[in-house]
C-alpha cells in the first residue's frame, strides 16, 4: 500500500446473524495511529480526515472499499 | 483441624456479638435484613436466645456467617473473591479424601440425646419471616446414601420443627437425596437421614459442590477445605451415613415412606415466600452435639444464604461453560440475580464461541438469564454490566430465547403449572477484529492515559471527599 494511502477497515462480510461492528477505522499515512471516522468523510467533497494524534490531513473520499473489504 | 470456632476466632474483627437477649421468632432476621440494606455484613452471634418453647436456649446462634462474599472467599484462601469460579472447580474436581476418627476424637459426639431427650425444641431454631409456619433449619446438611451404591450425599434443606422430635424434610424432588429417599421407600424401607449443622465456611461451600450422581460430596469438601475432611460413623445409622466429626449438632433420624404433611410458606432464594407444600416427614431419633455447641442458621434469600450458593455455582458453571468455550476466563452468579442469572467473561472469543459458552450456560436449571462480556467489563460491578448490555448488544440479533429448558419452578413470574422455563442469553461481547493485526469494527471506549489517572488519584488522596454528595 503506498504511504499516502489511509488504511481503511470495516467490518461487513459474513452471515446476517453474526455480530458485526459499525465503524470505520482509519490508519493514519504519517504516524500510523488508528481511529474511528464516520462514512461522512468518505463522501464525495467531504473535507480531509485529520489524525488526532499528528493533525496530518488526508482525504478518504473514493479510498472507501466496498463491502468486505479493507485497505 | 478447622471449625466453625477456628473460623470464628480468626475473623474476631468481623463478628458483633448481639448485646442482650434477641428472639430467634422474626427479630435475628429482621437485623440481617437491615444490614442487607446498609451493605454491611458481619457476622452475627446472639448467646441470649430463647428456644421455640420460650425458655432460654444456652447454645448460641451464629447466623450471617457468609453474607460477605470477601470474608466467605477468604475463609477458602481464594486470595480474591473474584477468582472463585475457577480456584472453586479445580479444587472440587481434584478433592481430597476425608478421614475417619474414633468417636472419642469427635466432638460432634460429646454429649448424646436419645429418646425423650432428643428434643428439637432445645436448640434455638428460628422462624425468620412472616406466614412461615414456625421455626426451621435452614443450615442442617442432609446427608443420604444411594441404597444401590452405598455412596452418600450431602444438600441443604430446609426443615420445619413441628414438633419435639418430629420435623418436615423437604428435598427439592430433582435433588440427589430425593432420589435416594424415593430408592428407600420404593423398596417399603423408612429413608435414614443425618442432618449435621455447624462447620467452617469451607466445608458447608465443599458440601455444595454441584457433583453427579451418586458421587459423595466429602472428597469435594476437603479439597475446598484443603485437608481432609474429619468423619465420624453417625450413632444411630454407623458407617451407612457418616458425619462430619468437627460438626456442632447432629439430628440423626428416619424419614419412613409415604408419610407426607403440609410445610411452608417459606421464604426462598428468590426472595418470595414458596407456597405451601407437601413434604416427607422426619422422626428424630437422637440428637449428638458439642458440649458448648454454637448452633448455625443460615438467612434465607439474604446474602447469606446467596453468597455460599452463588460462588459454589460459579465453580459449576466455568466447568460446563468452560468445555465448549475455551476463551472463558471467569463466571460471576450476582447476588443481585439471586441465583438466576450469571454473567461470563471471554477473552477474545472467536466467532460463535459467546453464544456457545450462553447455551451451555443456559443448561444449568438454576439459570435463567446468561449474559456474556469481554475483559474488559468488570464482571462484579453492576455498573459495568448494564453498560456493556446498553452499549454492546442489539436484541434481535445478540440474544437468544429459549423456551422449555428446565428451571426453577420457585421463579414468581413462571406461568402456572409451567414446569420447565423461558431462559435467555446475551452476547454482550464485541465483535473480533475482521483481521488479525486491525481495530475491530466498533467505536474506542473513552479512556484517560494512565499518567493522568495517577495524578487524579493523588489529588483526590487530600480531597475533602466525607462532604460531598454521595449520590
Amino acid at each position: 500500500m503506498s504511504p499516502q494511502m489511509p488504511e481503511i477497515v470495516r467490518d461487513t462480510q459474513g452471515a446476517a446473524w453474526e455480530k458485526r461492528g459499525n465503524t470505520l477505522w482509519v490508519g493514519c499515512t504519517q504516524c500510523a495511529t488508528w481511529f474511528p471516522v464516520s462514512p461522512v468523510l468518505t463522501r464525495p467533497g467531504a473535507p480531509a480526515a485529520c489524525c488526532p494524534a499528528c493533525h496530518s490531513e488526508f482525504k478518504l473520499a473514493a479510498q472507501v472499499p466496498r463491502q468486505g473489504e479493507s485497505r | 483441624m478447622r471449625d466453625l470456632r477456628t473460623f470464628l476466632a480468626s475473623e474476631a474483627a468481623a463478628v458483633w456479638e448481639i448485646p442482650g437477649p434477641v428472639s430467634p421468632r422474626h427479630e435475628l432476621t429482621a437485623l440481617q435484613h437491615a444490614l442487607d440494606e446498609r451493605g454491611q455484613f458481619p457476622i452475627l452471634l446472639a448467646r441470649d436466645v430463647a428456644r421455640p418453647d420460650g425458655e432460654r436456649s444456652g447454645i448460641p446462634v451464629v447466623t450471617n456467617l457468609t453474607a460477605s462474599r470477601e470474608l466467605t472467599a477468604r475463609a477458602l484462601g481464594i486470595p480474591d473473591h473474584r477468582e472463585t469460579a475457577r480456584w472453586f472447580a479445580g479444587r472440587t474436581q481434584s478433592g481430597i479424601d476425608p478421614e475417619v476418627v474414633a468417636r472419642d476424637d469427635a466432638p460432634v459426639q460429646q454429649v448424646v440425646w436419645q429418646g425423650e431427650e432428643a428434643n428439637l425444641f432445645r436448640l434455638p431454631v428460628l422462624t425468620q419471616h412472616e406466614l412461615e409456619p414456625g421455626p426451621y433449619l435452614t443450615a442442617a446438611h442432609a446427608t443420604t446414601y444411594d441404597p444401590d451404591t452405598g455412596v452418600d450425599n450431602t444438600a441443604i434443606q430446609r426443615c420445619w420443627v413441628s414438633g419435639p422430635r418430629r420435623m418436615t424434610y423437604f428435598p427439592y424432588p430433582t435433588t440427589h437425596n430425593a432420589r435416594n429417599l424415593r430408592k428407600f421407600w420404593a423398596k417399603g424401607e423408612p429413608c435414614p437421614v443425618a442432618f449435621w449443622i455447624g462447620h467452617h465456611p469451607a466445608v458447608l461451600l465443599g458440601t455444595q459442590a454441584k457433583l453427579r450422581y451418586p458421587e459423595s460430596h466429602w472428597k469435594a469438601a476437603g479439597g475446598v477445605l484443603g485437608e481432609p475432611l474429619r468423619l465420624v460413623p453417625s450413632v444411630l445409622h454407623g458407617e451407612r451415613i457418616m458425619v462430619p466429626a468437627d460438626a456442632e449438632i447432629v439430628i440423626e433420624g428416619y424419614a419412613p415412606p409415604d408419610v407426607y404433611t403440609a410445610d411452608g410458606p417459606f421464604g426462598e432464594y428468590t426472595g418470595y415466600l414458596g407456597s405451601q407444600v407437601q413434604a416427607p416427614i422426619f422422626e428424630v431419633a437422637c440428637i449428638t452435639l458439642r458440649r458448648d455447641a454454637l448452633y448455625h442458621d443460615y438467612g434465607s434469600g439474604l446474602t447469606d444464604m446467596l453468597v455460599p450458593d452463588n460462588m459454589a455455582m460459579e465453580g459449576k458453571v466455568y466447568e460446563l461453560v468452560k468445555a465448549v468455550a475455551p476463551s472463558l476466563v471467569n463466571v460471576h452468579v450476582p447476588t443481585e440475580g439471586r441465583r438466576l442469572h450469571a454473567y461470563l467473561q471471554l477473552r477474545n472469543p472467536g466467532r460463535g464461541e459467546a453464544r456457545d459458552a450462553l447455551t451451555a450456560a443456559l443448561a444449568y436449571r438454576r439459570l435463567k438469564t446468561v449474559i456474556a462480556v469481554d475483559e474488559d467489563v468488570d464482571l462484579f460491578s453492576p455498573q459495568s454490566m448494564l453498560w456493556a448490555v446498553a452499549t454492546r448488544v442489539q436484541w434481535s440479533r445478540d440474544s437468544i430465547v429459549i423456551d422449555g429448558l428446565s428451571g426453577s419452578t420457585l421463579d414468581p413470574s413462571l406461568p402456572e403449572g409451567a414446569v420447565t422455563a423461558s431462559k435467555m442469553g446475551v452476547d454482550a461481547t464485541l465483535p473480533p477484529p475482521p483481521r488479525p493485526g486491525v481495530p475491530r469494527a466498533v467505536p474506542p471506549v473513552a479512556t484517560v492515559p494512565e499518567a493522568a489517572r495517577s495524578r487524579a488519584a493523588a489529588l483526590l488522596e487530600s480531597a475533602p471527599a466525607g462532604a460531598w454528595p454521595r449520590s
